[in-house]
Formats: C-alpha cells, structure tokens, sequence
C-alpha cells in the first residue's frame, strides 16, 4: 500500500507550491460561463428598465463628464502633441474612455472582492476558486460589449452624416487586444487586492478611493495633451494610460501612440496577472479558515 | 483487500481561536477568553501549546471502494471538518489525504442557488459548481426535474420556492453526481418522510453502482439502514472505526459510565451557565447497575445549592441506549439547605423492558408561577440494564419494535 504513484491526488498541507491552476479552469469552463452569465442576466431583473440601463449608464456618465470636463472645465480632448489635424469630438472621446475606465474599475472592484462575497459557497463546496473572478471578468466584458456597440453607432453615425472629421481605418480591429490587455490588467490588480482583503478588510475600504485616484492618473476625463511633455515619460508608466490612448489611437484613426511605453504597459500587465493569480491560488487553499 | 479509494493519514487540523488581524495575548492559550472565563468543557484539553485549537488530531483511516462509511459524533466533535478536508475546502495542517477519484459533495443541499434564476438554470449552475460538464447537465437535466418534484415550477425564480422545494431542487442535483466519491452531510433531513424515503432509495442506488459514499448524520437509523462501516468521532479524535452496531453504541455512550457510582463534580455537562444554584456532585447506584424486570431503581444523589431553595425539583428522564426518550419522572426536593445535600431517589422502573438504558438528570427551580429554571443537567448521568427474569421467557424474543414499556394487561371475563 505504500507508494504515491497509485493514487490520483493528493492533498497535504504544504502551502509553498506556486501554481496556475489554469488546467483545473479549463475543466470548470462551463462553470465560468454560468457564473458569469447569472452575474450578467440577473443584474438587470426585476428592473423596470431592463437591460436598457447597460446604455443610459454610460450615456448619462458621458453627457456629464461632456459637459463638467469638457464645456465647464475646458479640458483638451486630444492626445497628440504633435500637430493635429483629427479634430475628435468631446463627446466620442468621453464615450470611449468612459466605456473602458468603467470595465477596468467595475472588474478590479469585483474581483477584489470576490473571495469575501463568495465565502458562503466556498465554505461548502470546492472548485477552482479562480473560477468566480474570472467570471466576473467575462460578465463585465458582456456589459462593456454592449456599451461599445452603442460607441460603434454613435461614431458610425457621426462619419456617415459627415458631423465628425475622424477616419475609421482597420485599426480598429485591434481593439479586442486592448480589452484583452485591460481583462489582464484588472484581474491581476484585483487578485492581488482579494488576496490583501482576506486578512485585512482595511484594504477593502481603499479600493474605492484608489480607483477615483487612478482615474484622475489615467488620460480619461481629458486628453494627453493636458500633461506637459516632460512629464509624459513618468505618466506613461501607469499601465491603463496607454491602454487608453491607444484605444482613442485605433478608434479615431490617429493620436498618440508609442511602442515603448505599450509594450511596457503590456509587460507590467502580465507580470501583475500572474502574480495575482500565483497569490490569489496560495491564499485560496486556507481562506475559508481565515476569512 | 479491495481497492482503496480513501487513505487518511494522520491528518490534524488546527484552528486560532479570537478574532484574527488583532493582537492575541500570547502569554495565554485561549486568546479570547476573558479573565476568570473557563473554555468550554467541549474544548477542554484539545488546546496545543501554540494556543490553537485542535479540531481534529491525528486521524487514519482508510476506505475501500464502493464501501458506505457512516461518520458519527457529537456537535464539535470534528466530523465537518474531516470532510471539508477530503473536499479540499480547506488544507489540513499536518498528514495528508489520498484519494483515487473525483470527491463530489452535498454538504449543504441547495448551496449556490441563485435567488433570482429559475430552477432550470439553477440546475446548470449548481451543477456546475458540483463539478459536471455542461454536456452532462444536458443529459441528466430531465432526471433531475423528474426527481425534484419541480416540473410545474422549474421556469420560475427559485426566490418563490417553498423551502421544500429548495432543498428538493437541491438535493435532486446532488443525486446525480457522476464522482466517485460522494460526500453527503445531513442530507437527509430534507422533505417530508416520502422525499427521504425516495432519498434513501436513491443513496442507495448510488452505493450499489460501486460509488463510495461518506455519511454524516446524526439519525441512528438512517447510519444503520445506509452504512456498512461506521466511524466515531469525539473530540477531534478518531474513537472508533468498525461495524455500525458497535459505532452506534459507542457513540450513545459517549460519556456513559456504567459505573455504579459515580462522581459528577466535574462532569461534562448538557447545558452551561456560569451562575447555577444547584450543582450535582455524586450519583450512587449502590452498586447496582442491572435490575430485572420488576425492580425499582433506587440511588442516592448528592448536590450543593448556593442558597436554599423553595422550588427545587428533580426530573429523571429514561432514555434507551439507541437514543429514543422513553419515560419521565418528576418529584419535588423537600428541604434543601445551603451548602451540601442528600437524597435519596426511588423512580419505579419496573415495566423496561429489557435492554440498555441511561439516566438523564436534570435540577430544576418551580417560580412561583411554575416557571422551570434549569440549574444542572445531565444527559448521562448514569447507565443501567434491565435484565430478562426467569419467569418471563416471553420476553425473550423482545427487539426494538416491542419498544420499550409493558403496559399492565389482564383479562376480564363475565
């Protein structure tokens, strides 16, 4: 009877194994794809408005920040420092930064508490516990689809009748790596944030107010060309910036974009992910003990 | 030997008592107690020297495949922890677990049903989260509604199902896990009696398809109807493991004396409270612990009163060994002074029939308006056996379904 090799698992009580998980994921993918949908379809039941609210919050959100960053407070709605002959219209330029802020912030806000909300059916049954954030990842990805279907509309519309001087070029069929990017991106920062949550509830309290701080970092409410020149390097090291820039880049047919800091936005992305991940598998297995 | 499917070695499981994230007094075991504050006596000796509880210490067992293991023990005595470690809920802190198949479990039926889903997608979810693929919800999905009861109401919000129907929702797709392993914990205190009958059936189908199944329950009969191997938990330490009868017994004679006499000072008690008027001290059967049918029982018992106390009453309950509540009786103490008391108990036990029953004691305080304050209670405060008379060979063949009273008959002719 002695001997490993005639057993299929095992499970002990070492905990400084690092691992991905992602096999374990892929058998559970049917459970991704119902979490992610219960998060997405009962949302919005027993709602008078319906999914009809996946539009007006964003509309609502950009006619504000149209009117208070851009009428009152008169903030450049460029990202090029060179000379510009693109002349994006205010109100597409909030749009599509609203639309992208709001997945990374909804996604980095739900996943970092993930583990808290969860605990309930995680103390009774065991799947892979990367399973609910990546779900809440997808759900959101389900809402943002929508919202930038509707961006799509508005800034067709606004080529076809000729009211906005913007190219739409094939760039813009690289979009879905920004999102890719940014799924990444507000994964890893809210593992690593669930992981903090377990043992110190503080951390919870601070992912709002940080998130309102990271905004006001991130070119969102106003175009690049706000930051002085000198400063751009050490702006760019914020890996959402040239998520955005890029993004209003490939939309718009023309704006700032720079390899460097994107490739250094995608390296920073990837290394927060999989450390999220590797911390988020370390602290999963005693949770429940601790939480 | 068979193929073995379970290997639990020496597996422990320890927990930080007190708040965590705070400062613990490291000076003292038990961090969350307060000065002068005693731990409970269920905990009592399970600290080690790290001031940690030990919810479970130094487990072995083994189970072969296709074998039904009833796991039973008092509340606290560690068997849901034992299975949240087998289910990977939680890692054990020392030994380790080997297993040679999917574990899937109904730990609590129903867990993961969304509110505002219908049944329907509730089914896929849960499912889900039991581990089946989609494909195999598919195939199963009308077994399920079949087996739940739910058609009429498997496309509505499961938030407008009676608690009933939940469970039934609930326990319905837990029955049709494909693992080889399942774990079930109080399952069966779902439904009415028809559901648990369907319920049983359905356990046992599952184990005669070759399954292994992990039972927690605290239903003797359910142990006994289901298990072929039982084990018996108390206090974190494995006490038993063997055939279900002697498990059974075992675990209603934890703390069982069948001592004739018996000090009761610092006995585990049923109920706790810091300040109670009474307290027993000592119990003495004067040396008798089997009484034949007929017989009285008579025993002395000793306990101190804070003060004197007007109302103070004795109740006596009979309980068999299998855990049914057989008779009461009642009397009311006379004269208790402050301090230590005396008295002596005659209870008419004449008609048990015979087996093996225990002694429940409890001291009780009448208020004026025949209100009953419980001050000490025991729920094995001692133990005795009936005992078949000669002359009654009629009760030879006496098994569980007589129960447990003859009630005097005769015959009247004219």
């Amino acid at each position: 009877m002695n001997g490993n090799d005639k057993w299929m698992y095992c499970i002990e009580s070492r905990k400084g194994k690092l691992e991905l998980g992602f096999r374990s994921l892929w058998q559970y993918r049917g459970l991704v794809y119902l979490f992610a949908r219960r998060d997405f379809t009962s949302r919005y039941r027993q709602t008078f408005l319906g999914p009809l609210w996946m539009f007006l919050n964003p509309l609502l959100t950009t006619v504000v920040f149209t009117v208070v960053f851009g009428n009152m407070a008169k903030f450049p709605t460029m990202d090029s420092v060179a000379s510009e002959n693109i002349a994006v219209p205010a109100f597409l330029f909030y749009m599509i930064g609203n639309i992208l802020w709001g997945y990374f912030a909804n996604t980095v806000k739900d996943v970092s508490k993930t583990l808290t909300a969860n605990v309930r059916i995680m103390g009774k049954v065991y799947y892979p516990r990367l399973a609910s954030p990546v779900a809440s990842a997808f759900s959101n990805q389900m809402t943002m689809a929508v919202r930038l279907s509707l961006f799509a509309c508005f800034l067709v519309g606004g080529v076809v009748c000729g009211r906005v001087s913007v190219r739409i070029t094939w760039t813009v069929l690289l979009l879905p790596l920004l999102i890719l990017q940014l799924m990444l991106l507000s994964l890893g920062v809210g593992l690593i944030i669930s992981v903090l949550t377990v043992k110190y509830r503080d951390v919870g309290f601070m992912v709002d107010f940080c998130l309102q701080l990271w905004l006001y970092m991130t070119p969102v409410v106003y175009g690049l060309r706000l930051v002085p020149e000198k400063w751009i390097g050490l702006y760019m090291l914020n890996p959402v910036a040239p998520v955005m820039t890029t993004a209003r880049c490939l939309c718009f047919g023309g704006g700032y974009f720079h390899i460097v800091p994107a490739l250094w936005s995608w390296a920073a992305t990837l290394l927060l992910f999989l450390a999220g991940v590797l911390l988020f598998n370390r602290a999963e297995k005693n949770f429940v003990d601790v939480i | 030997m068979g193929n073995p499917m379970i290997k639990v070695e020496h597996v422990s499981k320890e927990y930080r008592l007190g708040v965590i994230g705070q400062k613990i007094r490291r000076d003292r075991a038990d961090g969350i107690l307060q000065d002068g504050q005693t731990l409970p006596e269920l905990y009592e000796g399970r600290m080690n020297e790290k001031g940690m509880l030990m919810a479970l210490s130094d487990i072995s067992f083994e189970v072969e495949t296709g074998e039904t293991l009833g796991i039973i023990g008092l509340n606290g005595a560690g068997k849901s922890t034992l299975l949240k470690l087998i289910t990977k809920i939680t890692r054990p802190s020392a030994g380790r677990i080997l297993l040679n198949g999917h574990v899937a479990s109904m730990i609590e039926i129903g867990t993961g049903f969304h509110p505002e889903l219908t049944g329907r997608e509730n089914i896929y979810l849960n499912g889900a989260i039991l581990g089946m693929s989609m494909r195999e919800i598919e195939r199963k999905l009308e077994d399920i509604i079949e087996f739940s009861e739910c058609r009429m109401f498997i496309d509505t919000p499961v938030k407008r199902y009676s608690s009933g129907m939940y469970l039934k929702l609930g326990f319905a797709v837990a029955a049709y896990l494909d693992a080889e392993v399942v774990i079930m914990d109080e399952v069966l205190s779902v439904g009415d009696a028809a559901f648990q009958n369907k319920c049983i059936q359905k356990i046992r189908e599952i184990s005669e398809s070759g399954r292994t199944i992990l039972f927690v329950s605290h239903n003797m009969n359910t142990i006994r109807s289901l298990c072929s191997r039982c084990l018996v938990l108390d206090q974190g330490k494995l006490q038993f493991d063997g055939d279900v009868e002697s498990a059974v017994q075992r675990y209603l004679a934890v703390g069982l004396s069948m001592d004739s006499a018996r000090d009761l000072e610092h006995q585990r008690r049923a109920f706790h409270k810091t300040q109670n008027m009474a307290h027993m001290t000592y119990i003495d059967l004067f040396g008798r612990t089997v009484f034949e049918m007929g017989e009285v029982l008579r025993f002395r018992l000793c306990f101190r009163v804070q003060r004197t106390l007007e109302g103070l009453c004795l109740r006596s309950g009979v309980w068999s060994a299998d855990g049914s509540a057989v008779a009461i009786g009642f009397a009311r103490i006379a004269d208790t002074r402050e301090g230590e008391n005396e008295v002596q108990i005659c209870m008419d036990i004449s008609r048990l029939l015979p087996g093996k029953y225990r002694l429940e004691l409890l001291l009780v305080e009448m208020d004026d308006n025949g209100r009953m304050v419980k001050q000490d209670a025991f729920r094995n405060a001692a133990a005795f056996e009936v005992a078949l008379p000669k002359n009654r060979p009629v009760y030879q063949a006496c098994n569980r379904d007589w129960g447990y009273v003859e009630l005097p008959m005769s015959v009247e002719q004219g």
